[in-house]
């Protein structure tokens, strides 16, 4: 029984992890290439889930407003790039973090104002229900969100890897005035990188929406907030660096909350983890010294 | 508001002037409050006196928080900070001791002579005590200390260099900016009468960040109309009072969209409307002339200076420095292979090799940034393995980088005096003397004349073309009064009449008493000023001598040319 508890809080554990994957991913990639503390990603989550929310009671259809909530919000990233960010470049970086925290403030204000301050329900029957793995309960939406996971990291992979987009991403993280140097649409490129990167926020925040069957203006918060010190311990701007520290802030969090008695919330325990983490490794998980 | 105020121009000393991100000032606001508040509540303190122990409290907790902060920069230490004030909230939340999530209550009012003070009597003090935090802030821009912070916010290495100890300054910001943030805390915690953890967790400590680069980030001024001003904003908009954060947000995004700087930063449109209308008030009524102060700052000068010389004289006959097997490893690489050297008074030596060489290695080892894996290094017969860059600096070998690093935003004079003044602000105390005095303008001022800056005095150093920088760096050099001077490719990117002009500065530095190293790749220079030569090649010392025993030394040429002997 005790194994079996185990195993259904590793199971929680790597869920957990896969969300902050997903938000942390999209930080890493924004720092990657602007070198920019992007906490709006928080409101563009909460919007992805809002939007996915809106869609499903118009269409009733899981898939199709989960994608559309995707592009809808692809496309609020890409123009927060354009207009916001794009200006405040050639600026002390502190100056893209207030207008981050100013965006912020507006998303969440906007959903309250659109959507009222309470939590909506997101309740998609077809996701309801388990699957018994031998005594493992798995539920559905569990399965939807491991694989939806796992099937937006292998295509970023892939088009990180092999596409000339990828290949532009990587270049300009090097170095974005030797990129534009070689004839490379860097402008594009950074507002694909936002539009991908929002896109995957999006998924996570349709699917916590689903997951805990609430919608809420600031649900992206605190994930935000832990996703910036998750690309700090991934090692600024390595990807696997930060997938890697997600599902470990995950495993610990769990496991500390479970099995131990810490004075301190779960976001508490989650935080001292990141700042210990930090002091030990200044540069990162997979980071050069 | 007035408390905002203390509170903003806290973290200005810590973010603005030092520049180290914080975004945690709520963790010391709240040390500074729930001291105060538990003080007079629990063990029924009196005001004042459960004041003066939370403000300690407060520093105390700057300098804690400050000591790990010292492992991160820029955006780590951010995001660190992020994570502590977290840590801070859950922990006033989840421990019983701190009264839990509905905090601690009925704090009593701050009384005089036992007659509590009403709401214009609170106000008084809150008033005084803002002016005496800009007393203090102002204070200490204008001190060592000041200098120090800007000089670590520009660049930290070059100022490791130069003598100062960073890190040592930054703990100094940490806890200076906690104790005005406790002390606004503490304020606050008398004014509403009762804290909560949430009063001091992370949205409010951004909000203070966003009140000093709202104003204008490393000005007291900014400071202060940014925390006026957003602490008002909400009140304006009352009226739409549905869409006030949303307002507040969008404002927000305009205005620093608009002006980055600040409303009332350095440089932004409002300041420079201000400025040039104080300019007009000025030329109608009489001039205020800069206030001088006087302090017996002299005799510690010429303390430092005999000590100098004595040292001086009692090895002039040794060498002044001494490499023995100097070695340095990154991983299987070994970029200083067991290198001896040994340098003479006021020679001129030479550095040179091919691209790399383990030339500006081998100097980093000098100067203590790069850390050395073997070997051993004498200065003035002082074993300074191991030694700090800013210890070395202080003994006395001065250096310059390849790729320069001035403090871009300081002016050349200031450049100058941050250098200097590493000699005198050893302390805290030391260091709360101030920079503008004569007796070092002056000591500056005949630096810059000797490096032929004079004309440059104040101009901001980023606006310099390279040859001047080049010079900038020596004469930053030059002000650590140093024996020994370590000039790192200082020719490369000069023209021809640059480079001339250097090479008589460099000849006048040595006719002054001063031994010189210099990494070269400028052949014809090198066999001209340098009195002896030493090649190094894939880190190994491959010959040592005058320019003539190096222009026929076989090994040399084949270094250069390639194993073959002809290109």
């Amino acid at each position: 029984m005790t194994l079996n508890l185990l195993a259904q809080q590793l199971v929680n554990a790597i869920e957990l992890g896969s969300i902050y994957a997903m938000i942390a991913v999209g930080l890493a990639l924004v720092y990657g290439v602007l070198r920019i503390l992007h906490v709006a990603q928080a409101g563009i989550y909460s919007a992805g889930a809002f939007t996915g929310l809106f869609l499903y009671q118009k269409t009733g259809s899981c898939l199709v407003s989960l994608l559309l909530a995707m592009v809808v919000a692809g496309l609020i990233g890409a123009l927060i790039e354009r207009f916001i960010y794009r200006p405040m470049l050639t600026r002390p970086r502190i100056v893209a973090l207030i207008a981050s925290i100013g965006l912020l403030i507006c998303f969440s204000d906007i959903f309250r104002i659109v959507a009222g301050p309470n939590q909506l329900a997101f309740d998609v029957p077809s996701l309801r229900g388990s699957y018994d793995l031998g005594g493992l309960l798995i539920s559905r939406i569990d399965a939807a969100i491991l694989t939806g996971t796992a099937i937006i990291f292998v295509l970023l992979r892939t088009v990180l890897q092999k596409t000339k987009l990828g290949f532009a991403i990587r270049a300009a993280a090097q170095d974005i005035e030797t990129t534009e140097v070689m004839g490379i649409n860097v402008a594009r490129s950074v507002s694909w990188i936002f539009f991908i990167s929002s896109a995957i926020a999006a998924f996570g925040g349709v699917m916590v929406g689903i997951l805990y069957n609430a919608v809420y203006p600031d649900m992206g918060d605190m994930i935000a907030y832990k996703g910036l010190a998750l690309i700090v311990i991934g090692g600024f701007g390595s990807l696997s660096g930060t997938v890697l520290a997600s599902f470990l802030l995950a495993i610990t969090e769990t496991i500390l909350t479970t099995y131990t008695a810490v004075p301190l919330s779960r976001e508490g325990v989650a935080m001292l983890f990141l700042v210990l983490l930090i002091l030990v490794r200044p540069q990162g998980l997979l980071g050069r010294a | 508001m007035g408390i905002w105020s203390i509170v903003a121009l806290g973290l200005n000393v810590i973010t603005g002037y030092a520049g180290q991100f914080n975004l945690g000032i709520g963790v010391y606001m709240g040390t500074g409050a729930y001291t105060a508040a538990m003080l007079t509540t629990g063990a029924g303190l009196d005001v004042w006196l459960a004041l003066l122990c939370a403000l300690a409290a407060s520093a105390m907790m700057g300098f804690l928080t400050g000591l790990p902060a010292l492992r991160v920069r820029e955006d780590s230490l951010a995001v660190f900070t992020i994570g502590l004030v977290f840590v801070f909230e859950s922990l006033l939340i989840y421990l019983p001791y701190f009264g839990g999530p509905v905090g601690i209550g009925r704090i009593p009012s701050v009384a005089i002579n036992g007659i509590p003070l009403g709401k214009e009597g609170y106000l008084a003090l809150v008033l005084a005590a803002v002016a005496i935090i800009i007393a203090a802030t102002l204070y200490l821009k204008r001190a060592w200390i000041g200098l120090a912070w800007a000089s670590i916010r520009e660049n930290e290495l070059a100022t490791n260099v130069i003598g100062i100890h960073p890190a040592r300054f930054k703990l100094y910001a940490f806890t200076v900016g906690a104790t005005f943030a406790g002390l606004g805390g503490i304020l606050y915690a008398h004014f509403i009468h009762y804290v909560t953890p949430y009063d001091f967790g992370f949205l409010p400590s951004i909000y203070v960040l966003v009140m000093i680069v709202f104003g204008g980030i490393g000005t007291i001024r900014g400071a202060v109309f940014g925390a006026c001003f957003l602490t008002l904003l909400p009140e304006l908009f009352r009226f739409v009072q549905d869409y006030r954060n949303l307002i507040y947000g969008a404002t927000l995004i305009a205005l620093i969209l608009y002006e980055p700087r600040g409303v009332l930063g350095d440089g932004s449109y409002v300041w420079r409307l201000i400025l040039a209308a104080w300019r007009y008030v000025r030329t109608v009524f009489a001039g205020v002339s800069p206030a001088i102060y006087d302090k017996p700052a002299a005799a510690v000068r010429k303390e430092v200076e005999q000590t100098l010389t004595g040292h001086l004289a009692s090895c002039a006959q040794d060498s002044l420095l001494q490499t023995r097997d100097l070695t340095r490893r990154f991983g299987g690489l070994i970029a200083v292979n067991a290198v001896n050297i040994d340098v003479f008074p006021q020679e001129i030596f030479g550095v040179i090799g091919p691209n790399g060489a383990g030339k500006t290695t081998f100097f980093n080892l000098l100067s203590g940034t790069t850390s050395c894996t073997g070997g051993k290094i004498k200065f003035k017969n002082h074993d300074i393995h191991g030694f700090s860059p800013y210890r070395i600096a202080r003994l006395g070998i001065g250096r310059t980088f390849q790729i320069v690093r001035p403090f871009g935003e300081l002016s050349v004079i200031d450049n100058v005096l941050v250098g200097l003044g590493s000699r005198f602000c050893t302390g805290f105390v030391g260091a709360l003397g101030l920079h503008n005095r004569k007796s070092f303008r002056d000591e500056a001022r005949a630096i810059l004349a000797q490096t032929r800056l004079g004309d440059y005095e104040d101009e901001v150093a980023r606006n310099l073309p390279l040859g001047l920088l080049r010079r900038l760096e020596i004469a930053r050099a030059l002000g650590l009064r140093p024996d020994l001077i370590l000039l790192d490719e200082s020719f490369s990117g000069l023209s021809h009449n640059e480079a001339l002009s250097l090479l008589d500065l460099i000849h006048s530095l040595r006719e002054a008493g001063m031994t010189i190293i210099l990494i070269e790749h400028n052949m014809q220079i090198t066999m001209k000023i340098c009195d002896r030569i030493a090649v190094l090649d894939r880190g190994m010392k491959i010959a040592e001598g005058t320019p003539a025993e190096i222009r026929n030394n076989t090994a040399v040429i084949t270094a250069y040319l390639g194993s073959d002997g002809h290109a």
